[in-house]
Parts: structure tokens; sequence; C-alpha cells
């Protein structure tokens, strides 16, 4: 009977088990082989990342029965699953309902797209290191275990596993003073964070008696049906948005924003702006559309401050950035409080808005994705080009790219026919339709406000003109090109079939 | 009963260590009285049953802390004129007072352990004493471990293998000449006099050109 649970729970973590086992792999192989091994390995994950990808989405097109995980071998046989149904410790530990299997399918393309705009750092010696690709699966790893836990204590090592990661990557450019101040204060703000969430989980603990999300549930109904919800409860539940409100850059917990942004290698700055966002909304709109639901006008109030807090600082403060990663990194806090908009409107629109917040979030990364992907590859002589004089002359030089990279700046401000436009509008039209007026008015000005610095970026690109001799590096690199082209493909195809946010 | 005749020497052992502890004028005297002291506790957890607790407090506090502890004193250099203990009873009010608060927690766990309810989180917390009588601390713990909660288990290690990584990369690294400063001792003991030392004659008045 062991033997038999053992193989099981092997079975239901295929896609997670694969990409652990590959990133120890990896590890050996760069031992071995050494620095030479990056371009293997980066390549080898990338391909292991679309794999899982492939196998998400094929969970998510043939939905397998509650509790039961589908193997390759089973996939065209529906009474497999009679023996196949999951061990009830990981049943009780994780799902793998489709929300989990779409959330999946995002990390795990985000992920290899945020490799393979690594792919031209690979030459670099101090960036083009074995272990980058092995702490980029370990990071996807550790959230994917987050957006399909069902237990606080799976939440928690998850949610570690990726903030171990990530902290390691931003400082990975140690030569660099700016990328150790980067990872030092990351790492220090994160482990606050950390414990402050670890201590909301104990109260959590305390109260439902359990970690498991069915416990929590059970003990908010009780609340809600007139005992009156316990002071553990809704104190662990604040401090458990609060963790998350870090991860996902929600003023007060933003601090750390600007610093990583800049002070990160720009293809970390990548990863750490599109990825890890998705996973933590995953979970905000799982828990508070889960067992926190009936806890409403506990987290509503936080929630409605923090999203007119981050509107309104990333919009101010980000007028005066001339680092353009740094300016991309107000422009997360803006975007981070027009999500969270959508999250308090989560109460009156029901659980099915939940997806519109998160196809927000996932616009949004990939818009994002496509602005680092750019600026990881551009270098003025030999330099990275970081600020908004570096790219003078880029839409002269480098047409194409400059069109994409213009693209993707419209779409950030909502500019109509792109993506970044329907997915403000549904969430901005959510908020009214919830009688949050104030949150879309807010969100609007804020969406004006910072338009304003995306078209100073725009006009430098454009209209300015380049100091003679001082001209962009040209730019070759096909998985870079592959990656831009497909984000700026989704941007501006969305208009097609922007009935999906509605859905 | 056999247990008291181990139960008395262990807790005076732990109790005169204690003191020890605390008396000893000589740091390192102190800090291998706390040895023992964590020695006597380990035996009184094996005794009560928890031997995971009691091993665990030999292997990382005896093997681990206490010897850090040692080498921290060591390092330090102890003078042995000085009376560490000078001072040592300023706090005396404070100390009481905490161990005041320690008691009275002690003394509400122990009087107000919520009663067992079946179905509720206390009947859970039966269970696994009734586990725990059954089968020994460490099978229950093991059981325990490698069944519940066997994801968060492995994701520990792969957390700890991240730190590992973490580690390494980030302190081995190919010393170049960098933008972040550092010191390397080997340039230090190998700089000539010419290459640092430059003489020069400045005009009066006009101070030194850069």
């Amino acid at each position: 009977m062991m033997e038999g649970a053992v193989i099981h729970t092997l079975m239901a973590f295929a896609p997670e088990a694969v990409l652990a086992v590959v990133a120890l792999f990896l590890l050996v192989l760069g031992a071995v082989i050494g620095h030479r091994s990056a371009a293997l390995g980066t390549g080898l994950a990338v391909a292991v990342l679309l794999l899982g990808a492939g196998v998400s989405a094929f969970l998510l097109m043939h939905p397998v029965p509650e509790g039961c995980f589908a193997v390759p071998s089973g996939w065209f046989d529906d009474s497999y699953c009679e023996g196949q149904m999951l061990p009830g410790f990981v049943r009780s530990m994780l799902v793998n309902d489709s929300f989990a299997n779409f959330s999946k399918l995002v990390l795990l393309l985000g992920a290899a797209g945020s490799l393979l705009v690594f792919w031209p750092s690979l030459k670099r010696t101090d960036l083009g290191k074995p272990e980058y690709p092995v702490l980029v699966l370990l990071a996807t790893l550790g959230m994917m275990v987050m957006v399909s836990a069902q237990n606080l204590l799976a939440l928690y090592v998850g949610l570690e596993l990726q903030s171990l990661s990530l902290y390691i990557l931003v400082t990975l450019e140690r030569d660099r003073p700016t990328s150790g101040e980067a990872g030092m204060k990351y790492f220090v703000m994160g482990a606050v964070t950390s414990g402050i969430l670890l201590y909301g989980l104990s109260l959590i603990y305390g109260a439902a008696g359990g970690l498991g999300f069915a416990d929590i549930a059970k003990a908010a109904a009780a609340g809600d049906a007139g005992e009156g919800f316990p002071l553990g409860l809704r104190v662990g539940l604040l401090f458990l948005v609060a963790g998350l409100a870090f991860k996902v850059a929600a003023v007060p917990f933003h601090m750390w924003v600007p610093d990583v942004y800049e002070g990160a290698p720009t293809p970390v700055t990548a990863f750490v702006a599109a990825v890890p966002k998705v996973a933590a909304f995953v979970v905000l709109v799982r828990l508070l559309t889960g067992p926190f639901a009936p806890l409403a006008d506990v987290w509503g109030p936080p929630v409605q401050v923090m999203a007119v807090a981050s509107m309104a600082l990333g919009a101010l403060a980000g007028m005066t950035q001339t680092n353009l990663k740094r300016l991309m990194g107000y422009s997360a806090i803006v975007h981070a409080g027009v999500a969270l908009v959508g999250l308090a409107s989560l109460p009156q629109q029901g659980p099915a808005f939940g997806n519109v917040v998160l196809i927000y979030v996932i616009i949004y990364a990939v818009t994002v994705l496509g602005v680092f992907g750019i600026l990881a590859g551009l270098k003025r002589q030999g330099r990275p080009a970081e600020t908004l004089d570096d790219l003078a002359g880029f839409g002269r030089s480098h047409p194409l790219w400059a069109a994409a990279f213009a693209i993707f700046l419209f779409s950030l401000a909502g500019v109509p026919p792109l993506a970044g436009f329907f997915a403000k509008y549904v969430v901005f039209a959510a908020a009214v339709e919830a009688h949050q007026t104030y949150l879309a008015v807010m969100g609007v000005l804020a969406s004006l406000v910072s338009a304003r610095y995306y078209l100073r970026v725009v006009r430098a690109i454009y209209f300015d003109e380049a100091a003679p001799g001082a001209t962009l590096d040209p730019l070759r690199s096909v998985p870079l090109g592959l990656v831009t082209a497909l984000a700026a493909l989704a941007v501006v195809a969305f208009v097609i079939h922007p009935a999906i946010l509605i859905r | 009963m056999p247990a008291d005749l181990f139960f008395y020497p262990l807790a005076l052992g732990l109790l005169g260590a204690g003191t020890l502890v605390i008396a000893a004028r000589n740091p390192v005297y102190a800090v291998l009285a706390l040895i023992v002291c964590f020695l006597n506790g380990a035996g009184l957890l094996i005794l009560m049953g928890a031997e995971f607790l009691g091993f665990m407090l030999l292997i990382v506090y005896v093997g681990a802390v206490a010897v850090l502890f040692l080498f921290v004193v060591m390092m330090l250099g102890v003078d042995e004129q000085r009376d560490v203990r000078r001072g040592f009873l300023k706090p005396v009010g404070f100390a009481l007072a905490m161990g005041g608060l320690l008691f009275a927690q002690m003394g509400a766990v122990a009087w107000l352990w919520p009663t067992v309810s079946p179905g509720g989180p206390s009947d859970a917390r039966a269970e696994t004493a009734a586990s725990l009588a059954q089968d020994g601390g460490l099978q229950a713990l093991g059981r325990t471990l490698y069944t519940d909660y066997a994801l968060p288990f492995q994701m520990g290690g792969l957390i700890l293998l991240v730190a590992m990584i973490g580690a390494v990369i980030l302190t081995l690294h190919a010393r170049g000449k960098t933008a972040a400063r550092r010191q390397d001792p080997r340039d230090q003991v190998r700089v000539r006099r010419e290459d640092v030392v430059q003489l020069c004659s400045p005009p009066s008045g006009q101070g030194i050109a850069p």
C-alpha cells in the first residue's frame, strides 16, 4: 500500500517533479561541464518549461474529474482515472482544477519566455552561469505549487522557494554594486514580509484549527452563520494579504520595486516583473474568492486603500524618472493598483470576476516581458541602454524593435486598440458597477498621469536625435525576436477577440 | 519506579549545571556547563518519550550551537581578570517578570487544555497523542512527515538546496578588478613601493597638480 501511494504521488506531481529533477540534473551538468553548459542548460530548461506548458494546456482542454491526475498514458481513456486518484495527503495540499492549470500554463510560458530573453546574455561571464536556468526552474516550481495550493503550508513553502530563488537571481550580477544593493533590499524586505505572512498564517491556524483551505472555509462559514469571525482569522487574513501585497508590489509594500527593477540584471528583471506577479494574484484571487469570501468586509477596505495608494504613488513618482527600468518599476506599482481595483470589486461581481483580474495581470505580464526583453538586448557601445537618453534614435536605427517597444508602451498606457485598454476598461467598468466609482475615477486619473511618462519614452525613441557617434549597437537575436514578436502579436491581436475578458 | 531513578539525577544535574552557567567566572566554563545542561535536558526529554526532541537537542544544540558558542567565546579572547558577572543582578526584576510570565503560561496550558470534542481540532490532537502513545515519537513523526506532509517536507529540501546554490554562487566567483570594493590580501602583500608612492616637489604657492 505504501509503495503504491508513493508512485501515485510521483505521478500526481508529474510536471512539477520533472521540473525539479531537470533542475537537479542541470546543477550536476553545470558542476561537471562548467560554464560552457549554461547555453545547453538554458535550452533544456526552455524545452522542459514548454513541455510542461503543453501538459497544462492539455489538462485545461480535457478536464479530469476532481481529485484525479491524468498521466500521459491515460490521456485517451476516460476510465483511467479510477486507478489514478490522488492520494488523500496530496489532495489536502494541492488541487489540479482548471484555474490551477491555466495559471500553470501562463507561469510556464512566462518562465520560458524570460529564459529566451536571457539568451543574449549567455555570452557574458558574470551572468551566463549554469545556475541561472536552475534557479529559474526552481522559482517556477515554487510558483506552480503556490497556484495549486490548498493548504497554507503548501502555499508558504511554494512562496518561499520562489522568493529565495528570485533573491539570488537579482543579486547575480554581483560585480555591479546596484545589483548587490537590490538583492540585499529585496532579501531583507522579503524576509520581514515573510515573517509577517507566517505570523498571519499561525493566527489563522489558531483560529481555524487547521491549515487546509477547507478548514478555513469551515471556520469562515461558521463565523458568517452568526458566531462572528474569530479575531485570529481577521488579523491573520490582514497579515496574509499584506504578505501577498509585497509580492504584487502594492503600496505600502512597494519600496523594493524601483531598486530591484533597476539593480537586477535586465533578463532577471523581465522574470521578476512578469511571472511572480501572476502567481501572487492567482493566490490572492483563490483565497479571497474561496475560503475568505465571507470575510469581504475585513479584506475589502484594505485592498481598496492599497489600490488607491498604489495608483497615486506609482503615477506621481514615475514622472521624474529617467532610468527606464526604474520607470517600469513605478509603472508596475500603478498596474498592481489597477489589478487591486479588480480584486476590490470581487464581492459584488462574484468569483468568476477573478478570471478577469487574472487576465488583466497576464496582459500586463506579457507586455512587460516584451519591454524588458528588448531592454535586455539593447546596448549602446557595449553598455546596457537603460536611460531615456540612451534610447534616442532607437526608432531610426531599429525600426522593427522600436515599433514593438512603442506598441508595448501604448498598451501599458491603455491606448484603445491594444490589449491594455480592454483590460483596464473591464476592470474600471466593474468597479463602477460595484458602486466603487471613486476607484474607477482614481484609476482613470492615474492612467492619464502615467500615460505621460510612457509618451516621454516614445518621444525619446522617435523624435530625439542620438548624439553623433553614439548610436545603439545592432540588435540581432533570434530568441529575443521571437519573444518580442509573440508578445507584440498577443498585445495587438487581442482586439480580435476581447470577449475572453468578459466570458 | 526506574524512571524516577533517572529523573532525579538528570533534573538535579540540569539545575546544577544551569546554576553553574550563570555562576561561572570563566565564560568557557559557562559554555561547558551549558553543554552539560543540554545533555541533561535531552535525557529528560527522552525519559518523557519525546525521543525526537531529545536527539535534536543533542545534535543541534550540543553538536552545533554550543560548539559555536565555544568558538565565539574563545575567539573573542577571554580576559581572565575581568569578571563577566559584573552588573549581573541589575535586570533581576525584569528577569523575574519574564520568568513569572512563562510560569503563568505553562500553568494556563496545564489547567486550561481544551477538552476533547469529537470532530473538532482537539479530536485530531487526541488522535496524534494516541498514535504517539502507540508508536513512540520518532515513528509517529516520521509517519506524519512522510505521508500527510510529504509535499511541504520535500519542498523544504528544495528550499535548502536553493539556499546552498545561493551561498555558492554569490561567494565563489572570479575576483576581477571590479566595481564592488573588496580586499585581496594577496594584492596587498605583493604591492611594491614604486606602484603606490609618488614623490614630487610641489612649487610653493601652487600645490600639486592632480
